[in-house]
Parts: structure tokens; sequence; C-alpha cells
């Protein structure tokens, strides 16, 4: 203690430092249990993309050239409702695999899916 | 008393009741194929195989496999009907389609080179048929929040949904009529008029398009 107290005046360049607290004085209190959680929060698979959003523009930009006449850019109109049926089906994949119907294995879980198997098989920590 | 006691002791032992009419089908049942080309097609294609036992929706009332059923029109009556008068709505429709006949004969007959009446469709059916292609909508607005304020963003729309959209629209614009004018005279109009690509129906479709293009900032608000 002293000698910190000394090697710190040398440290800030001769001028009196502050005692270090004592740690008995502040004792340290564990207000939430010291363990992870039995959940994972869904933050990171919300991925925030909207379907089709290029062929969107794709098609008022033609529109706009072609004075909103549809069969001027029919081309474009196509490929929106291709865009817009694929989306579908992948929105109606994804929540069946979300709703749990769909049994997938491997690394890669959706955050409902890990939850679910934390919920089932919970975490067993070791303790002291 | 004996009788009764057998049927009491019957009853005893089967405490389940079979149901056999359900209000609404379960989502596993498909719509009945009730029309002769498409059954032949799906057998052609193999494709019959596929549902051969699944369990099949029974066919409504109106559903026949007759030369003269067409399903935009039977669903234009539905569209058309108040109340559940359909054979009201079904007068209705049939009216517009003679109106439609006897302008197009009339323009048949005034007409003086063989080109311009080569050009003329007479068959009702089908200009109702070119009438809803040309009213569908590709684009619609739907409201979102996003941060306390309403945004109106352009999404498209699905198949089926265009092609309510559009009935929807022929059979509005045709009742906004004046009081001595019947909804088959507007309504025969209104379908001539859309089937060329003119008209109050079809200046709707491109209002909304051009309401989808204003609001195209907004296009990325949508959620999937």
């Amino acid at each position: 203690m002293r000698l910190t107290r000394s090697l710190l005046r040398y440290v800030r360049g001769n001028k009196p430092a502050r005692a270090p607290q004592n740690e008995n004085k502040v004792p340290f209190q564990a207000i939430l249990p010291l363990k992870l959680r039995e959940r994972v929060s869904g933050k990171v698979d919300s991925v925030d993309t909207v379907p089709c959003l290029q062929e969107l523009s794709i098609l008022f930009a033609a529109m706009k050239d072609h004075d909103f006449d549809e069969k001027l850019c029919k081309k474009e109109i196509e490929a929106l409702k291709k865009a817009h049926e694929i989306a579908e089906v992948q929105k109606k994949e994804d929540k069946a695999r979300n709703s749990g119907l769909v049994v997938s294995t491997g690394r890669k879980l959706t955050s409902l899916q890990l939850n679910r198997y934390l919920k089932r098989f919970p975490l067993k920590v070791q303790e002291k | 008393m004996l009788l009764l006691k057998n049927i009491l002791q019957l009853t005893k032992f089967s405490p389940t009741i079979l149901i056999k009419n359900y209000s609404q089908y379960a989502p596993h049942y498909i719509d009945p194929i009730f029309k002769k080309q498409e059954q032949d097609n799906l057998i052609q294609s193999g494709e019959v195989s596929k549902i051969a036992f699944l369990p099949i929706k029974a066919a409504r009332n109106n559903d026949t496999s007759s030369v003269f059923h067409d399903h935009r029109v039977s669903r234009m009556v539905n569209y058309i009907m108040k109340g559940g008068r359909k054979d009201l709505a079904r007068k209705l429709m049939s009216e517009t389609f003679e109106r439609i006949k006897r302008i197009q004969i009339e323009r048949y007959h005034k007409s003086k080179t063989d080109e311009e009446r080569s050009k003329l469709i007479l068959n009702p059916v089908q200009i109702l048929h070119m009438a809803i292609e040309n009213c569908r909508p590709v684009l619609m607005v739907t409201p979102i929040r996003r941060g306390g304020v309403k945004y109106q963003v352009p999404v498209p729309i699905s198949e089926k949904s265009s092609y309510y959209r559009a009935c929807k629209w022929l059979v509005e614009a045709s009742r906004e009529h004046d009081r001595k004018t019947h909804l088959p005279e507007k309504m025969a109009f209104e379908l001539l008029d859309a089937s060329n690509n003119t008209g109050r129906v079809v200046k709707r479709k491109q209002d909304l398009h051009r309401l989808c293009e204003a609001n195209r900032a907004y296009a990325h608000y949508r959620w999937n």
C-alpha cells in the first residue's frame, strides 16, 4: 500500500495520489445471478431486407418514362411478378422454419429454434 | 321400454359421434375441378396422380362444365350481387352483355371497311375479359406506421388480389350513375371503355400507380 502510493506519486509527477480503496469496504453485490440466461435475443435474425425492391424501382422508372402505360413496360412487370412470387414462397418457408414445424440440424439455428432447444435442454453450469 | 334400454346401452359404448358436416372445410381439402377440359389436362400431364387421394370440396351449385360457364363472369355476378339476390345479379349481368352485344353489332353495321369489322369484338364475354385485364393494378399502397407517422407504402400485389380490385372498381364505377340510367346500361359503357384501355376505371388504376410512384421513397419501409 505504501509502495503503491509512492509509485503513483512518481507517475503523476510529484502530485499527491489518491489512496486506492479498501476492497473489503465495498463488497460486491450480485444483483442478478452470475450466469448466462437460458435464452438469446432475436435481434440478429431480424434482417430488415425488403424483397423485390430493385424490381420495384426499375418498374417505377420504366412507368415514368412511358407515362404509366403498362403495355410498354411488360418486361418490368413480369420481373416484379416473378420476384414477388419467389419472395412469397420464401416467406412461407421462413414462417414454417420459425414455427418449429420443420426440424433443421446444423450449426445455423434461428433464435426461436435456439430458444426452444435451450428451454428443453438447459445449460448445466458447474457450481463451486 | 326394452328397446329404449338397448339404445341407451348402445350409446354408452359409443362415446364419440362421427361428425360428417363441418361448417368449414379443413385446409387440406382441395378445390373441385369440374371442367372436362381441365380434368383432361390433369390426366394428360400426369398431375392427377398427385391429387388422386386428396379430399376434395363439393362443387358449388353454380359450378358447371357447361360451355357457357365462365369463371370471371361468375365472379363478376357475385360482385354485383347485393343481399344474396343472385337471380337479380345474374339478370343484370346478362342484360349488360346484351347491351354490349347490341352496341357492338351497331358499330359493326356502321363500319364501312372490312378491316374495321374484323377489329371489332362482338363477344361480350371476351370484352369483359379484356376490360378486367386492362383494369388490373400491379401495385397498391398500404398504410404502415413508422415513428407515429402513417406512410403510404407501395407494395406489389398478388394476381388474385389484382383481379378482385379490377372487378370491384368496374362494379363501383357502374354503380355511379344518375337516376334515369340503370346499372346494365352504365356497366356496358364502362366495360367497353375499359376494353379499349380508356375510361374511368383505367384512369383509376393509373392514378393508383401514380400514387405508388410518388411514394416510392417509402418502399423500403415495408416489412416482410
